[in-house]
């Protein structure tokens, strides 16, 4: 923990904030949707502040204040980035799978958080750590693939980036309540094992 | 706190989690199997009953004979159908992708219609008298002046008859032409001026062309101004569309060109360090110890292919303390301090194999999205990242080459263009992604949850990058309006480059120029932008 207060400049605040309507922009340019547009924008402005809450409340723990950004950051990602998708599948039997993911990828986590930070922080030692660090090499080289593809050509299908976002939004739901832990129990969970 | 045992319900919950994230795994095959309507088995088919046989066929009355039919109007033939274009490789067909309802345009703005000329304040012009003659004018007549007088000029001495013209001595000139007095003028034409009667009613006419025949006789801007500050306001709102208009086109294009020229002068030093480092290697370009304290260079001297000789030559060329020195063909005897200033101005660590280690570090830096690099914001400004020009390149290349057969499509500023847009998406793409990454990394290392740095701030930071550079590149070569941006900045650029290259010039030469004026500029958008992320 920090002795000195957290300034606004340190905190990202601003940047983050940017960040999120880029990314609320972007997605929604994607899928060329009004109606995403502005929820989107709804939910950047309500990240952006719960940002500024946020060091406003807890500018003297520097750790709980990234945490808790970094945790809003990821829903946010999470949401933006899993629409497009399954924008794209509605109306199929995979969508409803598709639900059933994000839901028990938004609920299963909270229930296990501890297993996870322990898992997430050293892989290696872990089951679940090997499996994590195996599938998220996984996901960034099939994205990388795609965005290779994506500025090789102009005729690559959509589906291929909303598919690769999505899996990124999943990934963003298994972390999050990680972050949620408080850096004191994160250290006791840690130094067990 | 209780301590965390190894208990049955602990293993449940580690394979319960592993089961879901194999679901990451499994899930594309599910949206692809279920595309598809499976096929279920029915029932199985139960014979049916044996098919008896029907009564005997007994024959019907005769057919009785109609009449004839008369055969009708011939039809005319209709006009050919005209063959269709080709459908561009741009806009080829897709199949599976799915329709997605769009949405009406709604980024347009309601035309005002123009309000119908109306001239307010003036006055109805009402004739005035008619002009009476005035008297003639009288002058004094002209009394001729002085004729001009001057001297006759002198002639000068003949040159000496045969003799050289003696050094130094100049030949002896005659005398200058001593001018004459100037003509004098006779005296001015004095009259009488015109005095016609008053106009009436029509001054206003005179006031009115005087004030615009004032303004015009200014250059165009005085015109202008002139124009507004009449005060009936006719003059002034005719003008000032013109002149507005004119503005607009002229810089219109202008900064646009500008930012993606700066763009792309850092897509092609990546490319172009890259390129240098490949050709010097091909070369076998190295520096030999001679043990003396000095070197020589070893390699080619030259190569055959014109392109891959200006890199090879590009790449010899260093800068020694603020002037451009190259390598020439047989350097020998290099000393030590030339060959420590070559070796920082091509950032090498002056290892024996410099060239390649040059080559791989390009490469590396540009390409490979496991180093630590690619995902550095000053990579991506200069645009290594992940554009690799070799990919944003392929599409216009093949284009412009008629699938890379016909290499001279590749000499026009269509191409050109083409390649500085492409590299312009791939730079926006970079750009974004690695100010996301940038970000979301950087607030994970502030959370650092462990007492070890976390590998998740940088799955995280990658995942993310990679993310948002997907969707911008996709945001402009899927979309209407991304498409249109992109071709409309195509348009703009091809015509900076048009204006660029002159007429006798080689379209190559005139790229480079463009590109080197681009990279001279001032720091561009993107490095401004990424340098406030990453504050």
């Amino acid at each position: 923990m920090s002795k000195a207060n957290l300034s606004l400049k340190e905190s990202k605040v601003i940047q983050l904030s940017l960040l999120m309507y880029l990314c609320a922009v972007l997605a929604s340019a994607f899928l060329e949707t009004w109606g995403i547009l502005i929820l989107n924008l709804i939910i950047a402005t309500v990240c952006s502040t719960s940002y500024f809450i946020l060091w406003m409340l807890y500018k003297g723990q520097r750790r709980r204040y990234f945490s808790l950004a970094s945790f809003v950051m990821l829903n946010g990602f999470a949401i933006f980035f899993a629409v497009p998708f399954l924008v794209f599948i509605y109306g199929s039997i995979s969508f409803w799978v598709g639900v059933l993911l994000v839901i028990s990828m938004l609920l299963v986590p909270y229930l296990f958080s501890e297993e996870v930070a322990l898992s997430v922080n050293k892989p290696y030692k872990t089951r679940l750590g090997r499996v994590y660090i195996i599938l998220s090499s996984m996901l960034l080289i099939f994205g990388s693939g795609v965005y290779a593809d994506s500025l090789y050509s102009q005729t690559t299908d959509p589906l291929q980036a909303s598919l690769y976002t999505f899996l990124f939004s999943l990934f963003c739901w298994f972390v999050a309540p990680v972050l949620l832990i408080k850096p004191r129990k994160m250290d006791e969970v840690l130094a067990e094992e | 706190m209780k301590k965390l045992r190894f208990t049955r319900l602990k293993r449940v919950i580690s394979i319960f989690l592993i089961t879901s994230l194999m679901l990451w795994v499994f899930f594309p095959f599910i949206v692809v199997a279920s595309a598809g309507q499976p096929i279920t088995p029915g029932d199985p088919i139960t014979p049916g009953d044996p098919i008896k046989p029907g009564d005997p066929i007994t024959p019907g009355d005769h057919i009785e004979v109609g009449e004839f039919i008369v055969p009708g109007d011939v039809y005319d033939y209709g006009e050919g159908i005209e063959a269709g274009g080709f459908l561009e490789r741009r806009e080829g067909l897709r199949s599976g992708e799915p329709i997605i309802g769009g949405n009406a345009y709604r980024d347009g703005k309601f035309l005002i219609p123009n309000a119908p000329y109306q001239p307010n304040n003036g006055l109805f012009i009402s004739p005035g008298n008619n002009i009476q003659p005035g008297d003639p004018a009288y002058g004094n007549q002209t009394t001729p002046g002085d004729p001009a007088r001057g001297d006759h000029t002198q002639t000068g001495n003949y040159a000496g008859n045969g003799n050289p013209v003696g050094p130094g001595e100049a030949t002896g000139g005659g005398h200058g032409v001593e001018s004459g007095q100037f003509f004098e003028g006779g005296n001015s034409i004095y009259g009488e001026t015109t005095s016609g009667n008053e106009l009436g009613s029509g001054n206003l006419i005179l006031d009115a062309s005087l004030t615009y025949e004032r303004g015009s006789l200014n250059n165009w801007e005085g015109a202008y101004q002139e124009g507004i500050g009449y005060r009936n306001g006719t003059v002034g709102t005719f003008l000032n569309p013109q002149r507005s208009d004119r503005k607009i086109q002229q810089s219109s294009w202008v900064p646009g060109l500008s930012n993606t020229l700066d763009n792309a002068g850092k897509v092609i030093t990546a490319a172009d360090d890259i390129a240098q480092g490949l050709v010097a290697n091909y070369a076998n370009f190295d520096f030999r110890d001679l043990g003396n304290g000095r070197y020589s260079i070893t390699g080619k001297n030259q190569l055959n292919n014109s392109v891959a000789n200006s890199f090879y030559n590009r790449y010899r060329t260093f800068n020694n303390n603020g002037v451009q020195h190259t390598f020439g063909p047989q350097s020998r005897h290099i000393n030590q301090e030339t060959y420590n200033q070559f070796l920082a101005d091509k950032s090498l660590g002056g290892s024996s194999n410099s060239v390649t280690q040059s080559a791989r570090n390009a490469i590396n830096s540009s390409l490979n999205i496991f180093n630590k690099d690619f995902w550095r914001l000053s990579n991506s400004a200069t645009l290594g990242g992940p554009v690799g020009l070799g990919l944003t390149a392929a599409e216009p290349v093949y284009e412009h080459s008629s699938g890379f057969q016909n290499w001279s499509g590749l000499r026009t500023t269509d191409f050109a263009a083409d390649l500085t847009t492409e590299a312009g998406v791939g730079v926006a793409s970079a750009a974004t992604g690695a100010i996301a990454g940038s970000v979301a990394s950087s607030m994970f290392a502030g959370a650092a949850m462990g007492s070890v740095a976390t590998p998740i701030g940088t799955i995280v930071g990658a995942g993310a990058g990679l993310a948002v550079g997907l969707v911008t590149t996709f945001s402009i070569n899927h979309t209407s309006a991304g498409r249109r941006i992109k071709e409309g900045a195509n348009k703009a650029i091809k015509k900076g480059y048009d204006g660029v290259v002159s007429a006798g010039e080689q379209v190559v030469e005139g790229y480079k120029k463009a590109a080197n004026s681009a990279k001279e500029m001032a720091k561009s958008g993107v490095s401004k932008v990424t340098s406030f992320f990453s504050g």
